[in-house]
């Protein structure tokens, strides 16, 4: 082997063809590269930076404006490393994280937790009180139980009847004022159904810090996208397949989520498994189809998704029309093809991508609700 | 004999372009031009993405030409193709210690290509992966489930398609592309590490 040459990189970043030119793509919006972003010092036209890196498992896009290509950088730098961050809390893919060590602590020890941990956990007690255990992560044991991070398996009741912890999340931990205690050997914490949603929040909140005017996150299908004056195209795909959009959603900020099993459910032993499991029964929920949450933070958006996809398509509608903080799209495979039901609030914001798509609001509106 | 001085021999020029035109997958793992075709979707120049993965390190760019024993024990580490003797490790450290090295894979997806840095840390696993260009049409940019299982692991684990890693239903080109490219970068970074006195 020779070594040959050896060259030093030179320190000054330069922006790269193409990547100046590129717009904000990602969230389709209609006159997306006006003005109102934030003014070059020296009078410049703001600089567009898109990125595509890995991050929590999956594909973190990022597609932002900065008044220079320098300050988009590092802002998108920023909010890759705010996500990474989270992961190193959150993920249970690994033994390493905070997350991790909760789950393999002693049961009946009082154990203590960063700030940022507790506040994960306090938003995840919340969830779990809103949705009436509908949302609930204590599900670890049974995501492994059921082989989801797999090729899946199908336990014995008996075996899931050992695992499952029926009355849910406060069963299973407490948290307390100097940390959480695990109050049952099958309680396991698992962060599928929120995680991605608080690395979210989190990148967004350094953008935020950086006075960003413009700025759109894709993580794994989700987007966060800071506020907007003008509205940002987010397509919803089939659930049946992935790649294929059917419906269009204008939004000007917050975050949609969308929950369904796709291609990642199992077949074992010619049962369809899905991904998502009912924390309430201890068995993979009903597969439908789809549910698509917007909400103001990307942690809402996350948990809820998930949570109302466990309840099933009339009880999300149902959830979802009793407050004025959620807009939910309900996408149900059907003998006659492929339906979706959205809330009112909703109406004038969606468009069909699919011509046999059936579209319809229910219920009715509630008088005072705001467009998001 | 240098393999760039037997490059530009005649006969290995046209096994060159076969090669390239045979789409057998597996490309010039820093050898290619990093310059992007005029159809590319740039998203950060090499310099750029260098620069945001080690702040305040100092980073060697280095050419390495491998021996035939090398490139075959690398592509069966790999168990992927490669094809290229020439290897262009970015060699970070901070405060004389080496915090990661890069390497940026150019490989072909269906018919174009794309170039990804991927990032190996101390310990030889991948610490991070970023797209840095790709010339097919953006909607086979994959959208989730690729790269970011890749992170974290390492040559010995379970770095294929339907074992650790999952696969991409519509994109699996695109799927088996990077696969590809990280056991390939990680077996490269390896041998150079072999190689080491």
């Amino acid at each position: 082997m020779m070594r040959l040459s050896r060259n030093c990189i030179a320190a000054s970043a330069r922006p790269g063809r193409g990547a100046r030119a590129g717009a904000l793509a990602l969230a389709v919006a209609a006159g997306c590269a006006g003005p109102g972003a934030g003014p070059d010092p020296q009078g410049g036209p703001p600089t567009s930076v898109e990125r595509r890196l890995a991050a929590m498992g999956t594909t973190l896009a990022i597609e932002l404006e900065g008044a220079t290509r320098a300050q988009a950088l590092e802002a998108s730098e920023a909010a890759y490393l705010a996500i990474g961050a989270v992961e190193k809390r959150l993920s249970t893919w690994t033994d390493e994280s905070e997350l991790a060590r909760v789950n393999a602590a002693p049961v009946g020890e009082l154990h203590g937790l960063s700030p940022e941990l507790r506040a994960d956990l306090e938003a995840c007690w919340h969830w779990w009180r809103e949705t009436g255990g509908a949302f609930d992560p204590s599900v670890g044991a049974l995501i492994e139980l059921w082989d989801l991070r797999g090729a899946g398996r199908i336990p014995s009741g008996e075996e899931v009847r050992r695992a499952h912890i029926p009355r849910g999340l406060p069963e299973a931990f407490a948290l307390e004022p100097g940390g959480v205690v695990r109050r049952v050997a099958s309680a396991q914490l698992e962060e599928g159904g929120f995680g991605k949603g608080i690395g979210l929040d989190a990148a967004l909140a350094e953008l935020r810090a950086r006075a960003i005017p413009r700025a759109t996150l894709d993580l794994g299908g989700q987007v966060a996208a800071l506020d907007s004056e003008q509205p940002l195209r987010w397509s919803i795909a089939d659930p049946r397949e992935r790649s294929r959009a059917v419906l269009a959603w204008d939004f000007r900020g917050g975050s949609i989520a969308t929950t369904g099993n796709s291609e990642r459910a199992r077949t074992v032993g010619g049962r369809r498994i899905g991904h998502v499991l009912d924390p309430r029964t201890g068995s993979p929920a009903e597969d439908f189809g789809s549910v698509s949450v917007w909400a103001k933070t990307a942690a809402d958006a996350d948990a809820f998704s998930t949570a109302l996809f466990v309840m099933g398509p009339e009880a999300a509608l149902a959830f979802a029309s009793a407050r004025d903080d959620l807009d939910v799209v309900v996408l149900e495979v059907r003998a006659e093809g492929l339906s979706a039901r959205a809330t009112p609030s909703l109406r004038g914001r969606l468009t069909p991508l699919d011509t046999h798509l059936h579209l319809q609001f229910e219920p009715a509106p509630p008088s005072g609700s705001a467009a998001h | 004999m240098s393999a760039w001085a037997s490059f530009s021999s005649r006969a290995l020029a046209l096994r060159w372009l076969v090669a390239v035109f045979a789409f057998v997958g597996v490309f010039a793992l820093g050898s290619a031009p990093l310059a992007a075709a005029p159809r590319d979707k740039v998203f950060l120049t090499v310099e750029e993405a260098l620069k945001l993965a080690f702040p305040g390190c100092t980073i060697e760019k280095e050419v390495v030409y491998l021996t035939d024993a090398q490139r075959e024990r690398a592509a069966k580490l790999a168990e992927v193709g490669v094809e290229s003797k020439v290897v262009r490790p970015y060699v970070a450290r901070r405060n004389g210690a080496v915090v990661g090295t890069a390497y940026v894979d150019v490989h072909r997806v269906r018919s174009l290509k794309e170039s990804v840095m991927v990032v190996v840390d101390p310990k030889s696993k991948i610490a991070r992966v970023e797209l840095l260009s790709f010339a097919e049409p953006l909607e086979y940019v994959p959208k989730a489930e690729w790269w970011g299982q890749f992170v974290g692991k390492g040559l010995d684990d379970e770095l294929a398609l339907k074992r650790g890693v999952r696969g991409i239903t519509g994109a699996t080109l695109s799927a088996r592309a990077g696969v590809e490219a990280a056991r390939r970068v990680l077996a490269l970074h390896r041998v150079l590490a072999e190689a080491k006195p």
